[in-house]
């Protein structure tokens, strides 16, 4: 016991001592914690990245998402999805596509490809689309109305367009908006889309400004994608994945959708499982001092199927990247809302009552008014996005995170699961009805014979198989004059009125009953008192 | 009783019925889109109103059966019931609470739960009624024709569940 005191109190100084080191170390150890990705991206070296996004200023995206807009006669308010039912009268959503095109020219792409340095092409290209809907007003006839869109898809990558095998990252925002009726059916917000998608569109715009410009290969091609037709029902992002080749498919590394930048909150989702990729970027946004919030557990699951193929989804699940998804690509969603409060919906601010986005205040004016940081959220973003692509190791995370996913698929089959139970219910009705009808064959539970206990019966033994009468006469008591009227019959196990009326005991009146039964039987059959 | 078998109702359809209000003040405009009407509280109120009234519909009509077929009256049976949904219905409500943590769970979850939990009540109901008020005599055929009602409601609901999901 004594010996054990100096013992203890060596190793508590050697703990402390332990302890202090450790603290002491942390400034110079935290980048080493800090750099180190967790989960199944732990093996990885993801080093400071080769360069900075220094060309993504708040000033720059504040100018592109103003041109963007335009003002007067040059306005692209009115970018509706699906306004052009014919190639000859082009609506909003086409002028402000061929815009995009323009100004993507601008920045040095071409739709032949644009030799740029390094050996690299930047080419640029609108890929149309028709859907067919039906009319409203004649959906009983089946009589359908098609309505073109396009994708403007840009391309930074080293070979020339169609020959590159190298693996791609594609980062995508939706241009068009609710400002006007959709397909005739949807009735027009006047929202001309500032917010949703105007954000979005200038970070990728100055996005794809910027890699335009490295002269740095950084080892993958990059994708730019400007759908069309997403406010309708996210056309676009189908349209294009349907003209992916499997090649292509798996040569993706990763999809990007940016949807709503400049919220109070900027969200990152992934997938319903944790992956690798999604705690890449978040490692890379902390890094960046743009730390995206993971959507929360109590999220409300949405009733209805997605392209997920889940039985239900949820505003993480909602956007073009969910076409991507279930072609089983990598995909993060980065996109503005608040879903920390009260409101239940698609939330964009719990500061503010009503949301901005497909309301006519979605304005760049509404913008500023609601979400005066706007500016620091979409240059956030786009400097988190460079520094993920260029950091190195970015390309094997991408790789490992898709083959080490937990596929879950099999949790998600609804129609498999009603499958299951309608078989269970089908079999054990079945058992049931076999049961039954057995035992009323092997006469377990028979018809129950009715058998008279009249004088010269009564000896018979009674069963529970038999419901036996015994016509034995009763007094009935007549509360009023307080006698006993004529004698009435009834069956042994019904409750008599005459005792629960008077508190009587019933064994008496049984008693009674059997002395009067005695009493007829002696009388005779024939003879009535 | 008919007040707290609301409340359990509520708390039992509260998970499901949210996602549903989420998506239409998603959806809608106005007030509607604002969390005056898109919140847990009127979630959780709106979600045992159809249950309660379905639940009220189909047992008024199981239990008049079942009065017929065994010339008896279902009322105690039916205020016996009501207990017994109560038990189920937080008991579904503390499973519900399972998708939080795992909302991958909701697909099974939304089939199994609801059948296995309101299943295991109403077996344990029988048992109940069998022992306090109806005779042993009677209590097969009770059973029987209540069971076989029974899933024979669940198994339409999951037939046309399965044409939806094929379809």
């Amino acid at each position: 016991m004594l010996s054990s005191q100096p013992k203890r109190s060596r190793m508590i100084r050697l703990v402390g001592c332990i302890l202090t080191c450790f603290l002491l170390c942390q400034p110079v150890m935290a980048p080493l914690w800090a750099s180190t990705p967790q989960g199944n991206v732990h093996r990885l070296h993801v080093q400071r990245p080769m360069q900075s996004a220094t060309g993504i200023t708040q000033h720059r995206l504040e100018q592109i998402l103003s041109d963007f807009l335009g003002s007067g006669e040059d306005n692209r308010h009115d970018r509706t999805s699906f306004t052009s039912k014919d190639a000859v009268t082009p609506g909003g959503e086409q002028l402000a596509a061929e815009w995009l095109q323009r100004t993507l020219e601008s920045y040095g792409f071409s739709d032949r490809g644009s030799r740029g340095g390094a050996g690299k092409f930047c080419t640029v290209q609108k890929q149309e689309f028709a859907q067919e809907i039906a009319v409203s007003s004649s959906w009983l006839s089946g009589k359908k109305q098609t309505y073109l869109s396009q994708n403007i898809v840009a391309k930074v990558q080293y070979a020339a367009e169609g020959t590159s095998e190298r693996e791609q990252v594609i980062l995508s925002a939706h241009y068009d908006n609710t400002f006007g009726d959709i397909f005739e059916t949807r009735k027009g917000t006047g929202a001309q889309g500032a917010l949703d998608n105007g954000t979005g569109v200038a970070v990728l715009l100055a996005l794809a400004e910027y890699f335009a410009a490295q002269s740095v290969d950084i080892g993958f091609d990059i994708v730019f994608l400007f759908f069309g037709g997403e406010e309708a029902g996210y056309y676009g992002s189908h349209a294009y994945v349907r003209e992916m080749k499997q090649t292509e498919i798996d040569r993706t590394l990763l999809m990007v959708n940016l949807d709503r930048l400049g919220c109070d909150r900027t969200y990152l989702y992934a997938d319903e499982v944790k992956t690798g990729h999604s705690e890449y970027m978040m490692r890379i946004g902390a890094q960046s001092g743009n730390a995206f919030d993971e959507l929360p557990k109590t999220i409300p699951l949405l009733p209805y199927e997605t392209e997920y193929g889940l039985s239900y989804s949820h505003f993480g699940m909602v956007g073009s990247h969910a076409a991507f998804f279930a072609e089983d690509i990598n995909v993060l969603y980065i996109w503005g809302a608040d879903y920390s409060g009260f409101h239940i919906g698609d939330n964009e601010s719990n500061r503010h009552l009503y949301n901005l986005s497909r309301t006519d205040n979605d304005t760049l004016k509404g913008l500023v008014a609601y979400f005066p940081d706007y500016l620091n959220k979409m240059e956030q973003t786009a400097r988190t996005v460079v520094r993920a692509l260029e950091t190195e190791g970015f390309s094997l995370a991408m790789r490992q995170s898709k083959s080490q996913t937990y596929d879950y698929g099999w949790l998600t089959q609804n129609a498999a699961a009603w499958l299951i139970l309608l078989s269970f219910l089908a079999v054990v009705i079945l058992v049931l009805i076999l049961l039954f009808s057995r035992k009323k064959r092997d006469g377990a539970s028979p018809k129950k014979q009715y058998k008279v206990a009249v004088f010269g019966t009564d000896y018979e033994e009674q069963t529970e198989d038999d419901v036996f009468l015994d016509f034995t006469r009763r007094p009935r008591r007549d509360d009023a004059e307080n006698r006993e009227l004529p004698g009435q019959y009834r069956l042994p196990d019904e409750p008599d009125p005459c005792a629960a009326a008077t508190g009587s005991d019933p064994e008496d009146i049984e008693n009674r009953g059997q002395e009067e039964s005695v009493e007829k039987k002696k009388s005779g059959p024939g003879e009535k008192k | 009783m008919t007040l707290l078998l609301y409340v359990s109702f509520c708390a039992a359809g509260w998970y499901s019925f949210r996602g549903t209000l989420a998506l239409f003040a998603a959806q809608a405009e106005g007030i509607f889109a604002t969390a005056i009407i898109g919140n847990d509280v009127v979630a959780f109120f709106i979600a045992g109103l159809i249950s309660i009234l379905l639940y009220e519909l189909i047992t008024r009509l199981v239990f008049r059966f079942l009065a017929v077929r065994l010339s008896g009256s279902g009322d105690r049976l039916r205020y016996a019931l009501r207990f017994f949904m109560f038990g189920a219905n937080v008991l579904l409500l503390l499973l519900h609470l399972l998708y939080i943590p795992f909302p991958l769970l909701y697909t099974y979850g939304e089939i199994f739960f609801a059948f296995v939990v309101i299943t295991s009540f109403l077996i344990w109901f029988l048992f109940f009624i069998g022992k306090h008020y109806i005779e042993k005599r009677k209590m097969y055929a009770v059973a029987y024709h209540f069971s076989v009602i029974y899933l024979s409601i669940y198994a339409v609901i999951a037939f046309v569940n399965v044409l939806m999901e094929v379809l």
